[in-house]
């Protein structure tokens, strides 16, 4: 072996044992923060509460601990966090964050930025509302539940893969932000006595959020974004015709309410006139009957279409009081703005534009329900 | 220096080898983030304007693979001298290496700020630099074979990285691509000069055309290695705009990457710190192949032995990637480079051809003048 390849060799061995010796971050010796809270205490200063992996008891339950600390910007008051513990914060594992309405009622866009800019965290992190102070929902000792951070991570999870809350993650925020036509939503997160739930929906104009949806209106939200749908639908219907069918009364009613599992639906938001901004809104839902009020007759002719057609009436009355809030509030989280400005040329359309013609809009809404089955029985 | 060369049958390689040496030159670190430079001015028409650039690439490299193979064996080195005579021929052959030093530096630079800002912002540049050109110079001294083997691997990396892109689709929202065309031809056109550095690199092709096999399939190769590099651009920038919002691309710098951080396994949940470690492979292949380029330039011109002028200026590239600091810098290299190579790959192959048009009709209509250059 000559000179020249025992120091190529040398070369090529130096790089493979120098690998290791960049910083590296062993897992004991890291505080792996697992969710954050942004909390408003006075004027412009931020109250950061980061819930943390604890140690593992013996029995092989996680645990977890919550610090606040202060600061003028959100990632000043991150970096007081160290103050407070024994080793270094890190941010790769963080999936939920929470803001303070009262912040969120100030705009929050820089915080949710200052997140995207760091490359530690992850787009995918669940972003959300809460109406008290998030120190309060964070710090409290569940007794059922034993890290509150990746609990509230798969609570959002499974209610955006199942239910009504539209998905909410870091990059769905930023993405509607920037859009000219559409706005954000995030879920709103609550503590009620010993249980964390998601109540509602925030609704937001650019970054500020400027009211609330309930979760019955929510469904309908959900069922025209396109995403993953809800499960379950309730409605509540006037009886009017149907009363025919129902075998046997035992008290006089004047509703009839239904769960629906929903199958599989479809939606389509068209623009029919630029001049008048009238959009035909309709959804296509296949379903099949969960539960219904009264003790309704399918066997009977014209049984089926008559609940078809009702709830096909209902529903497309609840999609326009949710149409309704969503313009009182001028808050398109829907995205008939990209509908607006994707079918109209040369509309060059703008966030501020798109305010100010959005409570004019218009709806043709029409809801086609598909009853496939009533589950076992009839 | 003779016009043209006769390799060695051994140190000859396949017009197939084209394929993946084109193809990392053009795709390297430009993919990370060329999105929202041609956004900016064609807005979500911007795969229009990549469409325009491409097609402009192929007739590009359909001038300059038709100027070569007049020559039959000659490189660019060569035809300058050919053309323009011993001085301002090698004027214009040294420019054309100077331009490729700067290009390495401003490639190099860019993926040491890449891994910088996504993995270890306290990794220091002279390190990475160090490495990078370290392997760069240990496949150029091996010889051309080795390069295309290097590249071949660049290759595959790339093109199984783009199946990720697929994880974005699901995000989709493809009302964001209408209205198709509603972009001016004018910022078309723009936006499809803003792709041109991404696009630049084809070029090299007339530095390898001596070195190839079977010479009268380089046009297939070369449009074929074209149309693979425009296939993956157009995929990657229609995937971009239906997956980001105009103003959130606009803010984006790393769009690519940025894509890739909603890809998540239950084994592996941050890939884009993958990519952004194995793209290392589509780097480096570009890094050769500049290099060498340049080494061989400065052995045709100046007779300098191919293995000690590498390491000389692989010193000197190393040396001068060090002098840039911070995104600012880099930033302005970035552009100043991207006219240059607009220039280099997209205008000089038309200015040669009607040049050599010109001088070969001449020397035709007058044999007496041009004959003993010619023999």
């Amino acid at each position: 072996m000559n000179k020249f390849k025992v120091k190529q060799i040398s070369i090529v061995l130096m790089l493979v044992f120098m690998t290791g010796c960049f910083h590296s971050s062993v897992l004991e010796r890291t505080s792996i923060s697992v969710a954050l809270g942004y909390d408003k205490i006075g004027e412009g200063k931020i109250q950061t509460s980061s819930v943390l992996y604890g140690p593992t008891s013996k029995e092989g339950k996680e645990s977890s601990h919550v610090i606040s600390v202060a600061g003028e910007t959100s990632k000043g008051a991150r970096q007081n966090l160290n103050h407070k513990l024994a080793f270094k914060v890190v941010s790769g594992q963080i999936r939920f964050i929470a803001y303070e309405n009262e912040l969120a009622k100030e705009g929050i866009i820089s915080i949710v930025d200052t997140l995207s800019r760091d490359p530690s965290y992850g787009e995918m992190m669940y972003l959300s509302v809460t109406e008290k102070p998030i120190r309060d929902l964070f710090a409290y000792k569940y007794p059922n539940i034993s890290n509150v951070g990746t609990y509230m991570s798969r609570l959002i999870a499974h209610n955006i893969q199942d239910s009504w809350v539209p998905s909410c993650t870091l990059h769905n925020f930023r993405n509607d932000y920037y859009s000219a036509g559409k706005e954000p939503v995030l879920p709103i997160v609550e503590r009620t006595d010993k249980e964390v739930n998601v109540t509602a929906l925030a609704l937001f104009r650019k970054d500020v959020m400027i009211g609330k949806m309930q979760p019955k209106e929510a469904v309908y939200l959900k069922l025209l974004l396109n995403q993953e749908q809800p499960d379950t639908i309730e409605v509540k219907m006037p009886k009017d015709g149907m009363a025919k069918y129902v075998r046997k009364v035992n008290q006089p009613f004047k509703y009839m309410k239904a769960a629906l599992g929903n199958i599989g639906s479809k939606s389509s938001i068209k623009l029919i006139s630029k001049d008048e901004l009238t959009f035909d809104v309709s959804i296509k839902i296949n379903v099949e009957l969960q539960e219904i009020t009264e003790d309704y007759d399918f066997a009977e002719e014209g049984a089926v279409q008559k609940l078809e057609t009702e709830l096909s009436k209902q529903m497309s009355k609840d999609l326009v009081k949710m149409l309704n809030q969503l313009k009182r509030l001028n808050s398109d989280a829907v995205g008939f703005g990209e509908v607006y400005r994707s079918s109209v040329r040369n509309s060059r359309l703008t966030k501020e534009e798109w305010q100010d013609m959005f409570p004019k809009a218009k709806f043709n809404t029409t809801v086609n329900v598909n009853l496939i089955r009533t589950g076992t029985i009839e | 220096m003779d016009v043209r060369i006769k390799p060695r049958p051994n140190k000859m390689i396949q017009s197939f080898g084209l394929l993946f040496v084109i193809c990392n030159v053009q795709i390297g670190i430009g993919v990370f983030g060329f999105q929202r430079y041609i956004a900016r001015e064609a807005g979500h028409d911007a795969w229009i304007a990549v469409l325009l650039a491409g097609m402009f690439c192929h007739f590009s490299g359909w001038l300059i693979v038709s100027v070569l193979r007049r020559y039959e064996s000659a490189d660019l080195y060569g035809i300058h001298q050919d053309l323009f005579g011993r001085w301002v021929g090698g004027g214009l052959s040294i420019l054309m290496m100077l331009y490729y030093v700067i290009v390495t530096v401003t490639i190099l630079r860019t993926y040491i700020e890449a891994v910088q800002s996504w993995i270890f912002p306290e990794f220091p540049t002279w390190l990475l630099a160090f490495v990078l050109l370290f392997l760069s110079w240990y496949a150029g001294i091996s010889g051309l074979r080795v390069i295309v083997g290097v590249c071949f691997i660049g290759f595959f990396v790339m093109f199984a990285f783009s199946t990720l892109y697929y994880n974005p689709i699901q995000f989709a929202q493809w009302n964001r691509l209408l209205p198709i065309g509603e972009a001016t031809p004018y910022q078309l056109f723009n936006g499809a000069v803003a792709m041109g550095f991404t696009l630049s690199g084809f070029e090299i092709v007339s530095f390898l055309y001596p070195y190839l096999n079977d010479k009268d399939k380089s046009q297939k190769y070369m449009q074929i290695s074209l149309l693979l590099t425009n296939i993956l651009y157009l995929f990657v920038i229609l995937v971009t705009t239906i997956f980001f919002s105009q103003d959130q691309l606009l803010r984006t710098v790393w769009s690519s990457l940025n894509m890739l951080k909603i890809v998540k396994y239950p084994f592996l949940e941050r890939i884009e710190v993958l990519a952004m470690g194995v793209w290392m492979f589509a780097v480096v292949p570009g890094i050769i192949i500049l290099t060498w380029v340049i080494s061989r330039g400065l052995r045709r011109l100046f007779n300098f032995p191919h293995k000690k002028v590498l390491i000389v200026f692989s010193i000197f590239i190393y040396v001068v990637t060090l002098v840039f600091h911070n995104r600012e810098q880099i930033d302005m290299l970035n552009s100043l480079i991207s006219k240059a190579a607009l220039f280099i790959s997209f205008v000089y192959p038309l200015f040669l051809y009607v040049t050599v048009a010109v001088v070969w009709w001449w020397r035709q209509h007058k044999p007496k003048k041009g004959e003993d250059e010619l023999a």
